[in-house]
């Protein structure tokens, strides 16, 4: 675990409660949660991707046709199950030609979600011909907006991710499989673990994980937009490798993430609480990316001594 | 020998006539080799002799186009190299085949966990995980170490040891000091001892005759694919063994 970014977390906690009188209470930290729930639920996908060797870089596309598609349907009069059926078919589409280029074909999993990403961004504004769909399934409008217990739905989704995360790669057969497959994969075939199956499990997780993320932001904004989710990739790329799960494959924890996506959400509410500027955020932002890789990088160096 | 067979006199393993071509190369031709129970055999060729194809076939990634491989004596036939495994052949191929960033034990089983329904059972498995490194008697800092910690003598060491844990009677072993300084050589070699006192049958593939011929008890050589000659260890030395790999057909 990299303690560095735990002090970092301290860090601005402490910097943020002391600089701004809303940041340390109850409503502030759910809100926190809130922001960051899609961020860390595509963010956890990514870290299982990246452990198993691959790199899904069409999430935040897949979002935005996600939505469309939900705003679509609600606008045509549909079922909620029809909504979350086609949301969810979509996924599996999504995450069935990932797979297909990158198990069947074997082309790099960067190179292919970077195609398929911008194939799907295009769809999704297409199919809402380059608008905002304003519409929204009440069900599932009320769903997002819930608070079971006084905690938002989108909450409880982001901590049911990270807890099924965590038993998947720390306790399950198949999570030390998807380690070796991504540390090894020619060790992990001769030693007969399924790797095939094991990346397509995991595209198609990642492409879940972007309904999961698409769902709520359609449920969240009542609309739907091919737009939604463009900045989502970078943003859950930078929880990961903040976390320091690395690019390399085969190692890396998920509570890692979850602190990289708790360091984001605080930093972002933080500074909007000091009312910085969103245009300011999106350097503090890219920033906190090139940090991200810096470390990775420093990370490898220091590894091979 | 063979008149007054008993048990022991059945090969572990054995490859007869075995003939493999790829496309109008012909890679073998009519290869043999016996390895017996407590038995160190050792594979000697020049680069492209066909050293790679033949154990390659004996670990089943290969098919033979003719000939026949027996275990126990029994015809077998390894459609994979689970197969090849299950039938108690296990090889260990010069890239060692780890996964460096897990750790020893979960090297030691990979594809083959302990499970408790589909939880890997770690308690049993980091057991498991002493007492096959124990039985080798090869240092290794705890089998909770990863496996880029460790050198290159007790990288070849887990390996053997997966070999064993995963039930190879039959343990084949590609130039396993070929990356290694001398004082890792010795301790490697040491452990090949080892395998052979436990009464495994080992195949030795080695460039260097100076570890080969102190510790096999019969080499095989190959020439070009071809069978170059067999010799014990009583009548080995290094000028024959040399010759036999050059081809010369006169020892």
């Amino acid at each position: 675990m990299d303690h560095g970014l735990v002090v970092a977390l301290v860090a601005a906690f402490v910097f943020f409660s002391v600089a701004s009188p809303f940041f340390l209470s109850t409503r502030n930290f759910l809100i926190i949660g809130q922001s960051v729930s899609v961020i860390g639920i595509l963010a956890a996908a990514l870290t299982i991707g990246l452990i198993a060797g691959v790199l899904d870089l069409s999430v935040g596309s897949t979002i935005g046709v996600v939505s469309v598609v939900a705003a679509l349907l609600a606008e045509a009069g549909a079922s909620v199950v029809v909504v979350v059926g086609a949301a969810v078919s979509v996924g599996l589409a999504v995450g069935g030609l990932n797979t297909f280029l990158i198990v069947k074909l074997g082309i790099d999993s960067i190179i292919a979600t970077l195609a398929t990403a911008s194939v799907f961004f295009g769809t999704g504004l297409i199919l809402a011909q380059g608008k905002t769909i304003y519409a929204a399934d009440e069900y599932l409008g009320s769903f997002v907006s819930a608070r079971p217990l006084g905690i938002p739905t989108p909450v409880i989704l982001l901590a049911l991710t990270y807890v099924a995360g965590y038993v998947l790669l720390a306790k399950a057969k198949l999570g030390w499989h998807i380690y070796a497959t991504g540390g090894n994969r020619s060790a992990a075939d001769r030693s007969g673990i399924p790797t095939k199956r094991i990346l397509a499990f995991v595209l198609l997780l990642s492409a879940l994980a972007a309904t999961v993320g698409g769902l709520i932001l359609a449920g969240r904004t009542l609309s739907g937009s091919g737009l939604y989710g463009r900045f989502l990739n970078i943003d859950a790329l930078t929880a990961v490798l903040l976390g320091g799960i690395g690019l390399s494959g085969g190692r890396g924890k998920i509570e890692q993430t979850l602190v990289g996506v708790l360091f984001i959400g605080i930093l972002a509410n933080g500074l909007t609480l000091l009312n910085t500027p969103s245009f300011y955020q999106a350097v503090v932002r890219g920033f906190a990316f090139l940090l991200a890789i810096m470390l990775d990088a420093h990370r490898r160096r220091s590894m091979e001594r | 020998m063979d008149q007054n067979s008993d048990i022991a006199a059945v090969p572990l393993l054995a490859a007869n006539g075995v003939s493999k071509s790829f496309g109008h190369v012909q890679a073998l031709d009519s290869v043999n080799i016996a390895v017996h129970a407590g038995e160190i055999v050792a594979l000697l060729g020049e680069n492209g002799a066909g050293k790679s194809t033949f154990i390659k076939i004996l670990a089943g990634v290969y098919a033979p186009d003719a000939g026949e491989l027996l275990v126990d004596g029994r015809p077998v036939r390894f459609g994979s190299p689970a197969e090849a495994l299950n039938a108690g052949v296990a090889t260990v191929y010069q890239d060692l085949a780890l996964v460096e960033q897990r750790d020893v034990a979960s090297n030691l089983f990979l594809g083959r966990e302990f499970t408790k329904g589909i939880f890997v059972d770690r308690r049993r498995m980091y057991k498991e995980a002493e007492i096959a490194v124990e039985s080798l008697d090869f240092h290794i800092p705890s089998v909770r170490t990863t496996v880029d910690l460790l050198s290159g003598g007790q990288r070849q060491a887990v390996a053997i040891s997966r070999a064993v844990a995963m039930g190879g009677r039959i343990v084949i072993l590609d130039e396993p000091t070929a990356a290694l300084g001398v004082r890792e050589s010795a301790a490697v070699l040491e452990m090949i001892n080892n395998l052979r006192e436990q009464g495994r049958g080992v195949i030795l593939i080695s460039h260097n005759l100076q570890h080969v011929l102190p510790l096999a008890d019969r080499i095989f050589v190959l020439h070009r694919g071809r069978p170059a000659g067999v010799v014990t260890s009583e009548e080995a030395t290094a000028e024959i063994v040399v010759r036999l790999i050059m081809g010369d057909t006169s020892v």
